[in-house]
């Protein structure tokens, strides 16, 4: 099964830590909708026997779609591709959007899943994140959201400047209290290029310490574990049975579609993605030429080692399914390197898998370049 | 056609006192260079040289001059490098020639390569012209640096040519001086062929060319040559001189410089210094050579992956073809698998070694700490010379050790002597003379052990006399000393790479500083790492490297694996870049961690 990824290149406006690709320029979402819906066109005839059971809104904020326009691209979606009836729908939503009213429309548009941008319950955390909501409006939202739909995400993003772990844990409380079925816990990270990134080279703000970065990321994991969640990536945990369906093709290496601006795709063994800009998306796409930035074919030692890099970062690596695929067995191969890991806690092995532990998913990028 | 009139000098002086320079301009008014094609110290033609701004390597390149009275004459210049490392490319140099334009730099005088270089071409029975340069410069000091030279020397003040390289001043009297001061070269094309290897480089086209100065007889296409010390006979394929490249002769005779291809493909069939003869006119006597240069400081050089180990070993053999003054010798390490034991004239010779390497032959290397050559007595009466530390005899079996002494020079306005003494005295050296060059300059006369002046005695020098002092140095003989091996452990495994010998009173503060800097480079770790300095099994120092706690990327955005994957590759090439030691993984720099110590 694969997963199609929309990509809604629209923001009101910028935060601060984002270096996400949108426009601001909301007045192109016509064009780009129009546009999008050739991109499916496009691809009903270039994408041949796939069959789909995720849908994935991501932004930028799809949140600023009405229940109308996000209908008529389900619709065209389910008219285009094989979609199955129970497929996960997903759309990331920024809290001062969710009217009640539009959260009913998004619903009855198809949505069953909401990925809601709340980063924190505490007000100055989100002023310093240079959020539009408050915390009050979150927590109403978050609210409203679980008595419509009972899958209900939220982000969280933390080790902001000298944050103690007993704030995120009022975060983490408020969450579980609410009943949200899963959270997507982000450490901070200070990308290229934002103002974030700016104010903090300025020495206006201070960058916390690897040291205590660590020490939050071991709180967090174990706060969100003992409220009984189940932590299935570095930086994700649900209640069993709600992990993003869609999320784990990324990281299981199973195909997905990207569609709109600046989205990834992952089909056979290529990969591609689109190009940055909505207005080149939408003259390449009105010209019926397939907006693409980069594209290449993966060979198979770079298969094996996106498999194993994405695997270690969530749930592991299952040797049958290892074996299935490449045609040799990762235990043996891996022997020493897997002894190591076990023995010094970073890793957990069982009969048939072996995964990273809480020690070493803090220390994942290390583990990867130095092991496998 | 008059047989013609052979001009061969060369350039020497201390560093930077525009010996290149000097060069730029008799290239350009003998025309040798169109002034289109013109550059700053176009002789330096290493990107190394240019980059750096020193000459490395002796260049040697033939001129056309027509006097004013136009009468032709041809002459072979070779310009030589100034700093002490490289001084065997000097003397090399010297042995080609009859002549030598002694540069000196009117802001500085007298300085200690001055000399040095001076005694080396006095040596060689070389006609000296002094010339004062960069007269052009505010702050020239003509009249004292005039004296210096006559004191120096014991010439007149007639003598002596006034000039400035940059702004061209005294050039025409340079190369009148060169006509009617150095003697013209002897043409004695009858005698059977006796030719002087003063360099040789290898060409991936062309094998080894070798260059050369012909003393007597004459040598032409086709000819079956032989080697006098190597013993190898090869067929002359092509010979010419040299001008801003290769021009083909037909035939070098008596009095010419040039170079010579003979199909050598063998880098070690030839050697410079060695005489080539013609097989069919056997000479008995070779021509007097060059001494063997002896290394001063060893280091060992190891490929980075393993597999380029016989790479390596190619590569230092051309290397070596064209820089005559380093030596290697395969040996193993523990930590670091294959590689070689290589000798150095110094720090620098030492860096731009390592350079070549990475730069023409595209070889990735590590290079350990740098070490002299001890010479250990053992109980058992053997005497043994160890230029590795790890090579060192266990402590019971040794008797005594006696280490490397140097005599040296330090020319210094007189203002600084409080603050040298000062200097000497941290490096263990001996107070020998000191004699006044003039009024306000002294030479002072010291010995030191040559392992106290190897790492940075130059910088310190230069700073403890506001840039003034120079300094220069020679061997002089083995003496006793209090000596330990110093040891390093990391997660108590000893790096044999690491170790290093000191001096008893030295090694507590050493082990100390040593440990807090490899602290500093080696990065964390997912395991905690201990750094231990030990003398035999007394752990003297200590530092801890704590474990790494984090280190993952947060976030793998929509699908976006790509750069994710980029990251990590990144991560992956730096990794290669470490050397892995039990479990601990030590990037290069560590292995020279000691250089950066004071
Ligand atoms: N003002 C002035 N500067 C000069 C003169 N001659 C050389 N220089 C400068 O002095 C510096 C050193 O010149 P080089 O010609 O490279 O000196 P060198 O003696 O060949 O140096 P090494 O080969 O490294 O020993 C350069 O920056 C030159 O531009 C001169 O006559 N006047
Ligand atoms: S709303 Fe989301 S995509 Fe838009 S700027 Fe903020 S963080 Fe970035
Ligand atoms: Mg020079």
């Amino acid at each position: 099964m694969s997963g199609i990824y929309v990509h809604i290149p629209f923001c009101s406006r910028r935060c601060n830590y984002c270096d996400f690709f949108f426009t601001t320029n909301t007045k192109l979402t016509d064009d780009f909708l129009i546009s999008l819906d050739k991109e499916i066109q496009i691809h009903s005839a270039s994408i041949p026997n796939q069959k789909f059971d995720t849908i994935f809104f991501g932004g930028g904020t799809p949140s600023i779609l009405t229940g109308n326009q996000l209908l008529g691209i389900i619709n065209r979606l389910r008219e285009t591709f094989d979609i199955t009836e129970d497929a996960e729908m997903s759309l990331e939503a920024n809290p001062e959007d969710l009217t009640n009213e539009k959260i009913r429309e998004l619903y009855s548009a198809g949505v069953n899943r909401l990925s809601i941008g709340v980063q924190s319950f505490i007000d100055s955390e989100l002023q310093f994140l240079t959020r539009h909501h408050t915390s009050s409006i979150a927590g109403d939202v978050v609210k409203n959201s679980l008595d419509v739909l009972d899958n209900v995400s939220i982000d969280i993003i933390y080790s902001l400047p000298s944050q103690r772990a007993e704030d995120i844990i009022v975060s983490i409380d408020k969450a579980k209290v609410m009943g949200v079925k899963h959270i997507s816990a982000y450490t901070l990270t200070y990308e290229d290029k934002t103002l974030l990134t700016k104010s903090a080279n300025e020495g206006k703000i201070i960058r916390n310490t690897p040291e205590h970065e660590a020490t939050l990321y071991e709180t967090v994991s174990k706060e969100i574990i003992s409220r009984g969640f189940r932590q299935y990536e570095v930086s994700n945990f649900a209640i069993p049975g709600y992990e993003s369906r869609h999320n784990k093709k990324y990281w299981k290496l199973l195909p997905y579609l990207g569609l709109g601006p600046s989205a990834h795709s992952f089909i056979g063994n290529r990969r591609w993605n689109n190009l940055k800009s909505v207005g080149k998306y939408c003259e390449l796409v009105n010209s019926r030429k397939l907006p693409i930035e980069n594209d290449y074919e993966l060979n198979e030692q770079q298969l094996q080692s996106d498999f194993i890099m994405l695997a270690l970062r969530a749930e592991g690596i299952n040797f049958t399914e290892y074996k299935k695929r490449f045609g040799k067995s990762f235990e043996v191969y891996n022997k020493r390197a897997i002894g190591e890991l076990v023995q010094n806690g970073f890793a957990e092995l069982s009969n048939d898998s072996f995964r990273l532990s809480t020690k070493g998913y803090a220390v994942a990028d290390e583990i990867i370049a130095r092991y496998f | 056609m008059s047989k013609p009139n052979i001009r061969n000098f060369c350039i020497i002086a201390h560093i930077d006192h525009g010996k290149s320079t000097l060069a730029d301009r008799l290239l350009e008014k003998t025309r040798t260079i169109e002034k289109r094609n013109m550059m700053k110290q176009v002789l330096d033609d290493m990107d190394l040289e240019q980059e750096r701004g020193i000459t490395i390597k002796l260049h040697a390149i033939q001129m056309k001059y027509t006097a004013p009275d136009k009468q032709e004459y041809i002459f072979n210049l070779i310009d030589t490098p100034g700093h002490v490392d490289f001084s065997y490319e000097v003397s090399r140099s010297l042995a080609a020639c009859e002549g030598a334009l002694l540069v000196v730099d009117a802001t500085q005088g007298v300085e200690a390569q001055t000399i040095s270089n001076l005694y080396l071409a006095i040596d060689n029975g070389l006609e000296i012209i002094p010339v004062i340069n960069k007269i052009d410069l505010q702050n020239s000091m003509v009249d004292e640096v005039t004296d210096q030279i006559i004191e120096l020397l014991g010439c007149k003040k007639e003598d002596i040519i006034l000039a400035s390289a940059k702004a061209d001043i005294g050039t025409d009297l340079i190369l009148e001086a060169i006509v009617n001061r150095i003697p013209a070269a002897k043409t004695e094309t009858e005698k059977p062929l006796r030719a002087l290897i003063f360099d040789s480089k290898f060409d991936i086209y062309r094998g080894v060319i070798v260059y050369v100065r012909v003393f007597e007889g004459s040598i032409k296409v086709g000819d079956t040559i032989k080697f006098f010390f190597t013993e190898n006979a090869f067929t002359a394929e092509e010979v010419g001189v040299l001008r801003m490249g290769r021009i083909k002769k037909d035939i070098l005779n008596a009095g010419d410089v040039g170079y010579l291809i003979a199909g050598i493909k063998d880098v070690n069939d030839t050697r410079v210094g060695d005489t080539i003869f013609k097989i069919h006119e056997p000479v008995s006597e070779p021509l007097p050579g060059y001494k063997e240069v002896k290394p001063m400081v060893f280091s060992g050089i190891y490929p980075s992956s393993t597999e380029d180990f016989e790479n390596l070993r190619e590569s230092l053999a051309k290397l070596k073809l064209n820089d005559a003054a380093l030596s290697f010798e395969p040996e193993t390490s523990v930590a670091l698998g294959f590689g070689f034991r290589c000798g150095f004239l110094g720090m620098l010779h030492m860096e731009i070694v390592q350079e070549r390497l990475e730069r023409e032959y595209g070889l990735n290397i590590i290079t350990t700490v740098p070490n002299v050559e001890y010479k250990v007595y053992k109980t058992n009466g053997e005497v043994v010379l160890v230029d590795n530390p790890s090579d060192m005899p266990e402590p019971p079996k040794i008797d005594y050790i006696e280490e490397p002494y140097i005599t040296s020079n330090i020319i210094t306005p007189t203002e600084f002597i409080g603050n040298l003494m000062k200097l000497a005295n941290e490096r263990r050296g001996v107070f020998i003379s000191t004699n006044y060059v003039d009024a306000k300059r002294v030479d002072l006369h010291f010995e030191f052990p040559l392992s106290e002046i190897v790492y940075d005695f130059y910088d310190k020098l230069k700073s403890y006399s506001r840039g003034y002092a120079s300094f220069d140095y020679s061997f002089k003989d083995f003496r006793e000393s209090s000596l330990v091996k110093l040891d390093i452990l990391l997660n108590a495994e000893p790096v044999d790479a690491l170790s290093t010998i000191v001096h008893k009173d030295k090694a507590f503060e050493w082990g100390k500083k040593l440990c807090t800097k490899l602290k500093e480079l080696i990065p964390k770790q997912m395991f905690e790492v201990a750094i231990q300095a030990a003398i035999g099994s007394k752990v003297v120092a200590r530092e801890t490297i704590s474990a790494m706690r984090k280190n993952v990327t947060a976030k793998c955005y929509g699908g976006d694996i790509s750069r994710k994957r980029k990251l990590l590759e990144k991560q992956k090439e730096g990794k290669k870049r470490m050397k892995q030691i039990g479990s601990v993984e030590i990037p290069q720099e560590a292995f020279h961690a000691v250089l950066s110590l004071n």
